[in-house]
């Protein structure tokens, strides 16, 4: 019987274990000589990617992807955006209208922002061009910031290519001829905002004295609205990870005018842009964006439609996982069995 | 007394506090470093290391302004801790050398001190002084043998500490000396040494020695005591200190340990250099980029085209993006894999499956970076005395009158039948023979008695003759007194005093050795031993009866591995026996061709015998020897037995230790040219062949003559490629220098690891030379072990080294490398990805210092976790199923695994980083509006690789301990913990650290959509390929090692039948082993606490006859040892020896 074991088990037949004699009083038997762990006799679960435990497993993740990218898919289609590029229409021109249609209701908080193609925030040396200490209130801090940093012997204020660069197009929405009453509060947080410098009881350019305007503004830092605390400024500060990307500027202010505190009503807008940031040069473009948001934000179809799928893929897979389970016969109880001879 | 300094001799004056010049002093050191040598050797050794000079090369870059996209301090910071934390490793593993010096240097001898014997320390012990040693202990220092307890200042010692010779070796002092037996002679002793300066020679020395008043007297090596030796049954001895410390012979001997480095090391550092190839190329790649970006977009882009005025150049650019990228080379993975190793080698350490209760000793990991390499090993190099055997020689059978005496079972020979056989019928010829056989026992042989404290003692130079002498004294026949002239004997309560007349050496060319006795009643007696080949020869007619017999007997004795020795006898008329004795006498006295007249004469008388039987031996093995080499062998292990001794003891150890089978077909290599040499390795080569195909077991036996000439030119090709086919090889008659050549030429062959262990001094070169070197510390040996990479207490624990600890470190020290390659390729790759949208500006994604932290903080536990808890398979498991050993190598670190991670890596990262970008393109993931900008990106991308690198840890764990748990999980923990403490930085006084991160972890935390429902979504959506490939082949395919875990799951119910099953599946090599299956019944089989089956079991059986003609001498069994032309011939020692003087106390 022992010759028709297989060849591996065979040889065990020396399998002895002299090696767990333990020996309590000898010197070398402290008690912590003991411990599972330094005899690397941890309890252990030896996780097996077999086909009862994975099966469970890959059918869970996959019903609970399809339902959080339902939820997903909702949110993001409640949203609703208008967003159009507009630099090419307004090619050589300071004033420049828009018509926007708004076919339906916007309903609750709606945000207007504006957006910049191919313009790349993050470069390297431009995205370092800053001094975050002088933008605190320290004026006279400006390493960092060259070529930005000095105008003669005073110090720019906002120094660096960053501030120099701000993005300065203005907007005015026209609801039936009317402006729609606009806010900047909220669009700001409040962990690294910018500080003035402290109040020194005089007007706010007082302040800022001795300190020069950077290079491309057409008026000095005290002269905008809060100073260095401006949410514009402030908002595009805040580097853009990608080259094509969207800022917040204004969010529709619901309390003044009742026609819309509950959105934007549905009908035609005129968009009236101040044009003055050049982008054409360098390939890029610049667009408007107005929409409401859910809770997850604006409008993105991806990660609900991500979850969706990878749902979907999952279960595919537990079921391609059970035919080839089934297949090749694996179960525990067949396992189990000893079989009497297949 | 003459002073002469400089000289080319040394000068010692004896027993005196002056000494010409100074010497050194007897303390030695191992240590590496000493205080103020620390930091220089630390950083010089530490700077040889290239991933080293690499990141200093990376740190000193940082520092020119404006060049590195993460800051000055981002690599330094984490260098510099990695390096203190290998510093730290360094002063514990010294501390710990410290230690065992100490414990050497403090052992205690005795020293003569102003005419008093003083205890002393081995520290303490100075040149010129006289030592006291006692029996069974060390020589603290190389000494000359001035007086000892027995006759004529002689002294037996054991080298094989030093040599591996087994058989005593017999020390002489000068005949001016020898009396110096009393504290009152030795006290006030002065005398004036002159001799060689220290050198390495151990078989050469000479000096000469003055005494007041006496012609100066040459002495050499019989005088010379060596430290590492040992003196055996000899009472004690006084000797000169020669040689202290390092001056000492052996230490001159020992070379400084090599510095080993593990294949997995190696494959490391090339992997490593292909990495920072890689890093290079894409260095330049990005250049590229930056390069077009600087020709096209830059210009006209007004915000940013001021910075081609600073004109950073193409070189320049290449410079960013490799400090951009250098991260693709894992900073952390030296330190880790030090820390890992570390641990692992203290998992050896405190292993109690390898505690040794009666050394009261553990297995000591010596070096820590050949863990891994213990589970690779092919090759395994023994030694055989006192590392497979313990050197202790117990009679277990005898043969007499064609019956067969004693049992396998018991200790040693108890089988009362023999003396009653012989009370029974006392004048039967059966009855005769038993007596004879007994008298021989007793009386033939160098053994001298000794009584101490009531009790009998046996004491000489051959350990076969001391086994049959107690084996005698057992059986009633005791042997007690020894005179020049006569022997007295004890047969059964009665004194019979037997003279002896003449005695005739053993020499390993006669085989045999003859004694010429008077019996009381006045017959004239021949009594000779050796081996059955030489003594059948030389039978008269009248025994070939009985021979037939004998034969069987002393085959079956032998397939028990025993060592055998044939007992003829014959009586000798007065007449021929006075003619005879004259010619013998004469031949004795010639000078010339001595040896030869001597054998001739020996000849003449040593015929026409009568057979009276045979004695089998057992060469006690160590404990579980057999089954530990199955074990290995069953691992796919070749053993290799390295032994000085002679072939017929090697051989017969070997088929005790089932290194080779009655099965198994032997090939002795014995020639003494290369020409014979060669044509034999040749014809071998070809039989090897031949068995192969035909699937038969055989082995080679080389003795240490051929093997220089196989070692020589072309032999050496022939030899190579014959010992690679041999499951096992047996090699010797070795010197300590041709152990380590056999390493080397293995080493050589092909990329095999080899392992050597061995016990003594003479091990050393073989230890050093091997892949790893193990040595067996057991109650002596400090030499070997010493040397050692690993010292164990028990050869039987070899089999716990390497199928448990190696097979498992192994498999973790890989996975410890690959997954930190993995972890940091994922991360680390992403910024390429990222380049392209930045503009190959060499913009980080990441804020700079969660860069630096991902080694050092937030992935260094799960390596480390990985490399100390995993265990891919149980140990029962392991310990039971030696092939999985083999499958484990097979599981290495090859190139299509490292490929495999590697484009795991890059997938991973790929789908890391485009996943966040879809999901962050837009930039508001709030309800609120506000947009999250660059860290948004970059943390949530940085959080879900933190995520994604942990689950893979436990992914790839083969089994789950809290360690491992807890490591991974509470590695992103600290992530998020250290987000949110990081965000509340700034602005931190004059400082502008962490103003990128002011207040990131609120943003990101408050978005459910943009961070929390990825942070599941996106680690799970890249592991989930990983995982369902995994599961998919293990239900299909499942390794070895799946196999044994799910046979350990359902042990219980048994289910053999599938694991079996399995094995037709896969058609890997490994898995011809679960070929031809039946099925397990129970549990019964293998209780896991059963007892040893006896060695017996295993080699007991009948040979194949086909073999015969292969091994002649090897079947028969015969081994004997007895110290050969040693300074005082075994005529000499019977004539000399007198157990009825007095021994002198020396005190």
């Amino acid at each position: 019987q022992k010759e028709s074991l297989p060849f591996f088990l065979r040889q065990s037949r020396f399998f002895v274990s002299p090696h767990r004699v333990v020996h309590t009083n000898q010197a070398m038997g402290s008690p912590e000589k003991f411990s599972s762990f330094k005899q690397q006799q941890l309890p252990a679960c030896k996780p097996l990617p077999t086909a009862p435990i994975v099966l469970p497993i890959v059918f869970c993740i996959g019903f609970a992807c399809i339902g959080i990218g339902v939820a997903l898919v909702l949110a993001s289609s409640s949203v609703q955006e208008t967003f159009f590029l507009y630099d090419e229409q307004c090619q050589g021109l300071t004033q420049c209208m828009i018509n926007v249609n708004i076919p339906n209701d916007y309903t609750g908080d709606v945000y207007f922002s504006y957006y910049l193609q191919n313009y790349h925030q993050n470069l390297r040396t431009y995205f370092t061009s800053r001094n975050d200490q002088q933008y605190l209130g320290d004026l006279q801090k400006t390493s960092g910031c060259s070529p930005f940093d000095k105008d003669g012997d005073q110090p720019i204020v906002p120094c660096g290519a960053i501030a120099n660069s701000m993005f300065n197009d203005t907007y005015e929405i026209l609801f039936n001829g009317v402006p729609v009453p606009l806010t900047s509060d909220g669009l700001l947080w409040d962990a690294g905002k910018f500080k003035n410098p402290p109040d020194n009881g005089g007007v706010l350019c007082s302040r800022f004295a001795g300190t020069a305007k950077p290079p491309s503004w057409s008026k000095p830092i005290c002269e905008i609205p809060d100073g260095l605390e401006n949410v514009d400024l402030n908002n595009w500060m805040r580097i853009a990870a990608l080259p094509n990307f969207r800022k917040p500027w204004r969010k529709l202010d619901r309390s003044k005018d009742p026609a819309f505190a509950n959105g934007l009503p549905a009908g035609d807008y005129v968009v009236n842009i101040t044009n003055q940031y050049p982008v054409k040069k360098f390939d890029g473009d610049k667009g408007f964006v107005i929409t409401t948001a859910s809770w997850a934000g604006s409008k993105n179809n991806f990660l609900g439609i991500a979850y969706l799928s990878v749902g979907g893929v999952v279960l595919v897979i537990g079921v391609i996982l059970v035919i080839t389970h089934a297949k090749f016969g694996h179960s525990t109880a067949e396992l189990g069995d000893i079989g009497e001879g297949k | 007394m003459p002073h002469h300094l400089a000289t080319a001799t040394r000068h010692i004056n004896v027993n005196s506090t002056h000494q010409p010049v100074k010497f050194c002093n007897n303390v030695i050191s191992t240590c590496k470093y000493s205080v103020f040598s620390f930091l220089p050797r630390f950083l010089i050794e530490q700077f040889l290391r290239y991933n080293n000079i690499f990141f200093l090369c990376i740190a000193a870059l940082q520092q020119i302004p404006d060049v590195s996209p993460t800051g000055r301090y981002t690599t330094l910071f984490p260098f510099c801790i990695i390096l203190l934390i290998s510093a730290l490793k360094e002063i514990f593993e010294d501390l710990k050398r410290r230690t065992s010096d100490k414990k050497v240097n403090n052992f205690p001898t005795q020293i003569l001190d102003k005419g008093e014997w003083k205890d002393a320390l081995w520290k303490d012990v100075k040149v010129g002084e006289i030592l006291w040693v006692e029996n069974d202990h060390l020589f603290p220092a190389d000494l000359l043998l001035i007086s000892s307890s027995e006759q004529q200042g002689m002294a037996y010692i054991e080298t094989s500490n030093l040599d591996g010779e087994t058989n005593l070796k017999i020390k002489q002092s000068l005949p001016t000396t020898s009396h110096l037996t009393s504290l009152d002679s030795i006290g006030p002793f002065t005398a004036y040494i002159e001799c060689e300066h220290p050198n390495r020679h151990v078989n050469e020395f000479s000096g000469n020695l003055h005494i007041e008043g006496q012609e100066p007297k040459h002495f050499g090596i019989d005088q010379l005591l060596l430290r590492g030796a040992r003196l055996k049954n000899t009472e004690w001895i006084c000797g000169v200190v020669i040689y202290t410390g390092h001056d000492a012979k052996i230490l001159l001997n020992s070379k400084v340990a090599p510095l080993k480095q593990s294949n997995v090391d190696i494959m490391t550092n090339r992997r490593i250099l292909f990495l920072f190839f890689v890093l290079v190329s894409l260095a330049i790649v990005s250049a590229i980029g930056a390069e077009l970006y600087n020709r096209s977009y830059i210009p006209e882009a007004w915000y940013i085209s001021w910075i081609l005025a600073d004109g950073a150049g193409f070189l320049w650019n290449v410079l960013t993006f490799f400090i951009l990228y250098n991260n693709l080379i894992p900073i952390s993975l030296q330190v880790t894999l030090e820390l890992v190793r570390f641990f692992q080698a203290s998992f050896i350490n405190n292993d109690l499956g390898m505690y040794h209760a009666d050394s009261d000793s553990c297995a000591v990991a010596r070096t820590s970076n050949l863990n891994e390499e213990l589970g690779q090993v092919k090759f395994v190099m023994s030694d055989k005395t006192g590392t497979l055997t313990q050197n202790i020689m117990k009679w277990k059978r005898c043969s007499v009158g064609g019956v067969s005496y004693g049992d396998s079972e018991s200790d040693q020979f108890a089988d009362m039948r023999l003396v009653d056989d012989y009370k029974k019928t006392p004048d039967s010829a059966h009855g005769n023979a038993i007596r004879e056989l007994l008298t021989m026992m007793a009386a033939c042989h160098t053994i001298v008695p000794e009584h101490k404290e009531g009790e009998l003692l046996y004491q000489g130079s051959s350990p076969d003759e001391g086994a049959l002498v107690r084996g005698a004294a057992a059986m009633g026949v005791v042997f007690h007194t020894r005179q020049p002239q006569r022997v007295v004997l004890n047969m059964l309560g009665k004194d019979e005093s037997i003279e002896v007349l003449d005695v005739i050496d053993f020499t390993s060319d006669r085989k045999r050795m003859s004694v010429v006795v008077r019996s009381e009643d006045g017959k004239i007696k021949l009594y000779t031993k050796g081996a059955d080949t030489v003594i059948f020869d030389r039978v008269g007619e009248a025994s070939k009866a009985t021979m037939n017999t004998l034969k069987e007997h002393l085959e079956e004795y032998a397939s028990f591995g025993y060592r055998t020795l044939c007992f003829a006898m014959k009586e000798i008329p007065q007449d021929r026996y006075a003619k005879w004795s004259a010619d013998f006498k004469q031949a004795t006295l010639k000078i010339d061709e001595r040896q030869k007249a001597i054998d001739a004469c020996a000849e003449e008388i040593e015929s026409d015998l009568d057979l009276v039987g045979a004695t089998a031996i057992e060469d006690k093995l160590q404990e579980f020897v057999p089954e530990t080499i199955q074990a290995l062998m069953a691992a796919d292990i070749r053993v290799w037995m390295l032994t000085g001794d002679k072939r017929e003891t090697a051989i017969n150890i070997a088929h005790s230790c089932a290194l080779c089978t009655h099965h198994t077909e032997l090939m002795i290599v014995d020639k003494h040219t290369y020409d014979e040499t060669y044509d034999k390795l040749m014809r071998f080569a070809d039989r090897a062949k031949q068995y192969e195909v035909e699937g038969r077991e055989f082995a080679m036996v080389i003795d240490g003559k051929s093997l220089v000439h196989a070692l020589t030119g072309e032999a050496r090709v022939h030899f190579g490629e014959l010992a690679m086919r041999c499951k096992s090889v047996v090699c010797c008659r070795m010197s300590p220098m041709q152990k380590a050549e056999v390493v080397e030429m293995v080493r050589g062959l092909a990329d095999h690891v080899v392992l050597a262990v061995g016990d003594g001094a003479n091990d050393v070169a073989m230890i050093q030379a091997a892949h790893v070197g193990v040595g067996i510390s057991g109650e002596e040996g400090l030499q070997a072990a010493s040397a050692s990479d690993y010292a164990i207490a028990q050869f039987h624990f070899l089999r716990r080294l390497l199928l448990l600890h190696g097979a498992w470190n192994f498999d973790r020290s890989v996975k410890v490398i690959l997954y930190s390659f993995y972890k940091n390729i994922t991360l680390y790759i992403i910024e390429l990805w990222f380049a392209i949208f930045s503009a190959w500006s060499g913009q980080t994604i990441f804020e700079r210092w969660t860069i630096g932290m991902f080694n050092i903080m937030f992935t260094a536990l799960p390596p480390i976790a990985l490399g100390l808890f995993d265990r891919p398979v149980d140990e029962a498991q392991m310990l039971r199923f030696p092939a999985l050993y083999c499958s484990f190598q097979k599981r290495a670190f090859s190139l299509a695994q490292f490929c495999m991670w590697i484009g795991m890596a890059i997938l991973h990262s790929l789908m890391l980083f485009f996943l966040t970008y879809a999901i962050l393109e837009e930039g508001v993931v709030w309800a609120h509006g506000r947009d999250g900008g660059w860290l948004m990106l970059g943390n949530c991308c940085y959080s879900f690789v933190v995520a994604t690198v942990c689950l893979k840890a436990l992914l790839e764990c083969d089994s789950w301990t809290w360690p491992v748990i807890v490591s991974c999980l509470g590695s992103i923990g600290a992530w998020l913990v250290v987000l949110i403490a990081y965000s509340w930085v700034f602005p931190l006084g004059r400082f502008t650290i962490g103003a990128d991160m002011a207040g990131m972890a609120w943003i990101m935390m408050t978005s459910l959509a943009g961070f929390w429902l990825p942070l599941i979504f996106v680690p799970l959506t890249t592991l989930l390929w990983d995982l369902v490939i995994k599961s998919f082949f293990t239900i299909t395919h499942p390794t070895p090692r799946e196999m044994a875990v799910l046979y350990q799951k359902r042990h219980a119910t048994g289910g053999f039948e599938r694991l079996t099953r399995y094995g037709t599946i896969y058609s890997s090599g490994v898995l011809d082993l679960f070929r031809g299956r039946t099925r397990i019944s129970t549990d019964d089989e293998f209780p896991p606490g059963s007892e040893p089956i006896p060695i017996e079991a295993l080699t007991r059986g009948r040979r194949s006859s086909s073999s015969m003609q292969l091994a002649e001498e090897a079947r028969h069994g015969f081994a004997f040892s007895q110290e050969e032309h040693g300074p005082i011939s075994q005529h000499d020692m019977v004539r000399n020896a007198d157990s009825t003087q007095p021994k002198p106390s020396g005190r």
